[in-house]
């Protein structure tokens, strides 16, 4: 893996919102970067900029957001493309599954229809084609029968098969990159578990990179190889997901992991407060006026990332102190 | 299931069946919902139903409320069918037995400012003096965590967690002897779900109050809980003590559930260090 270029490259990634006054910034200076067929986690709670984040890499933010920096995709900035590139990749080499297998179908549609249309679109397939290949597909993402279903309409469905119809649309042209944004959220824990394990057999056997972005660090923990942890927009840490787990290194992580209940009676130790609106954060850190080890020095200048171990990166200049604590 | 001395709570055999309406031209079918399911509650013990959407849980709270008639069975409240309650005996019961819902968004009504949610199951009961109700509100806005500044302002003002404390607020205005919470936890972010977790610990220490915990997150019934039901299509199919259940689970529905849940790798256990504590 030495020496090739990560298929996915963000360099100093902004996504600010047009305001009245002045724009505001939800997502400021991010930089990661996704290498092929693996797993790479954005973990973060709800509001720290990680759909957004997510959404840009498609170009597809809502009206009034725009953003700033470079995404290189194979070595292509995906914010310099016309529209029309940008169509072209979208769908085709960056696919992506949303929360909600609910409202992410149309219903007027059949499933095999809403697959069909992918490869008509961005393979110039024939339309019988087209259907033969949506049956693939379904059988693909383990649909049972999947000729009969392949009428079938999304009301017709579970929960869990609209989001393997979902996979199977995202998965259509075989994309390099898939994006995942919460996709088990809406799911009960069996179906999430087959949907998880779903998604890793199709990345090994498509050599498909995964940017998987969710807020259950123990999802995140069991199936990413790298992960970034969020907070107000920044990240706060990333790793590979071994070292972060073993050596969590920022306050917040350590937050994160002090507040899943594990052992019975013994009291929780909730990160305290809340996340500030954007634009009403704290000076310096963003997440100092929540911070365990805050001190002074903390509230002068936002810290860097800086590496504190291979592949290692952590945005806290008490890390020192902090790594260890957990 | 006995044990707990008298029980607080007896639910006997209740089932609920909803019509539902068949296609065109063909004959309505029965949806059983709640499949005959007993339990007990005891006094101050927190019993938890964990089971998949649509398993017909939050049926079963519904009908320990009194907001659903269940089509067959009984509820006994402190050795009172709760079917007989009406008039005075009602409004008494509604008083004991309180509720906490999912969603903190939906349920508070925008409208309304704090002081006025908060005060209004204290006029209706009638319990304090007019004088004494804004003190109350404060007290209890106190006891979940929040400060007096929150009296006049409205619900959008506040983040889902702090809802949620409002919500919680609400339930503990009358005092009941009984919370059911139904999934009280599933909309808020992670360190919040901490920060309520141990809102309801500190309300467990501090006051004799039984909950039923109805919840689909192994991990917070596990923490929270002392006894677990699991739903499966209506039916209870286990039932044990809460740490019981999870060193040995028995029926295979309960060890899909467990196996399923995501579990946290790599980070050193705590549950050998808490002892130490």
């Amino acid at each position: 893996m030495f020496g090739m270029p990560a298929l996915l490259d963000i360099k100093n990634l902004s996504i600010l919102f047009s305001a009245e006054q002045y724009p505001l910034k939800v997502v400021s200076g991010l930089s990661f970067d996704i290498k092929r067929a693996e797993v790479f986690g954005l973990v973060g709670e709800s509001g720290c900029g990680k759909s957004l984040t997510a959404l840009s890499i498609l170009r597809i933010l809502p009206q009034h957001a725009y953003s700033e920096g470079e995404i290189f995709f194979n070595s292509k900035n995906l914010l310099s493309l016309s529209d029309r590139e940008m169509r072209q990749i979208r769908g085709k080499d960056i696919a992506m599954v949303f929360q909600e297998p609910m409202t992410s179908l149309n219903p007027a549609l059949t499933v095999g229809y809403q697959i069909a249309e992918t490869l008509v679109a961005h393979l110039n397939f024939s339309k019988k084609k087209a259907m033969e290949n949506s049956i693939e597909l379904l059988r693909a993402v383990k649909i049972p029968s999947p000729e009969s279903r392949f009428k079938d309409y999304p009301h017709q469905l579970s929960g869990g098969m609209r989001q393997r119809v979902m996979i199977a649309i995202a998965i259509a042209c075989d994309p390099s990159l898939l994006i995942a944004d919460e996709p088990t959220t809406a799911l009960d824990v069996t179906i999430q578990a087959q949907i998880l394990s779903l998604l890793q057999e199709l990345r090994r056997e498509r050599k498909m990179a995964v940017l998987l972005i969710t807020h259950d660090l123990s999802i995140i923990s069991e199936q990413a190889d790298r992960v970034a942890i969020m907070y107000a927009g920044r990240i706060m840490e990333l790793a590979d997901v071994q070292e972060l787990f073993e050596n969590p290194s920022h306050p917040y992580t350590i937050g994160l992991l002090e507040s899943l209940p594990v052992s019975r009676g013994t009291s929780l130790k909730p990160i305290p407060g809340f996340v500030p609106a954007p634009g009403h954060l704290p000076e310096g850190c963003k997440f100092s006026d929540r911070c365990f080890a805050m001190i002074p020095e903390c509230t002068l200048a936002e810290p860097e990332l800086v590496g504190v171990a291979v592949n290692h990166y952590v945005r806290c200049i008490r890390w020192k102190e902090v790594r260890g604590v957990w | 299931m006995s044990g707990y001395g008298d029980p607080f709570l007896a639910v006997d055999s209740i089932k609920k069946h909803f019509p539902v309406k068949g296609g065109y031209g063909t004959t309505g079918k029965l949806l059983k919902a709640v499949d005959g399911i007993s339990f007990e509650v005891g006094k101050d013990h927190v019993f938890a139903i964990v089971g998949e959407s649509g398993c017909g849980k939050s049926t079963v709270a519904r009908m320990i409320l009194k907001l659903l008639r269940p089509t067959e069975g009984a509820i006994f409240f402190k050795g009172e069918n709760i079917a007989d309650f009406n008039g005075a005996r009602l409004k008494q019961f509604r008083r004991s037995v309180q509720v906490v819902f999912q969603d903190p968004f939906a349920s508070l009504n925008p409208r309304i400012r704090i002081i006025d949610t908060l005060s209004e199951p204290l006029k209706i009961h009638n319990i304090l003096p007019k004088n004494d109700i804004k003190s109350r509100v404060i007290q209890l806005l106190e006891q979940v965590g929040l400060t007096r500044d929150a009296l006049s302002r409205y619900p959008h003002e506040f983040s889902g967690g702090q809802r949620q404390r409002i919500c919680i607020a609400r339930a503990l205005a009358l005092s009941p002897e009984l919370i059911i919470a139904d999934e009280p936890l599933s909309a808020l972010d992670v360190s919040i779900q901490a920060q309520i977790l141990n809102l309801f610990q500190e309300i467990r220490k501090t006051s004799a109050i039984s909950f039923i915990l109805i919840s689909h997150d192994l991990n917070v019934v596990r923490y929270f809980s002392d006894e677990v039901a699991v739903m499966n299509l209506g039916k209870i199919v286990e039932q044990a003590k809460t740490e019981d259940l999870f060193q040995s689970p028995g029926h295979p529905y309960t060890k899909l559930l467990l196996s399923s849940a995501p579990r946290l790798k790599y980070a050193k256990s705590r549950v050998g260090e808490s002892g130490n504590r």
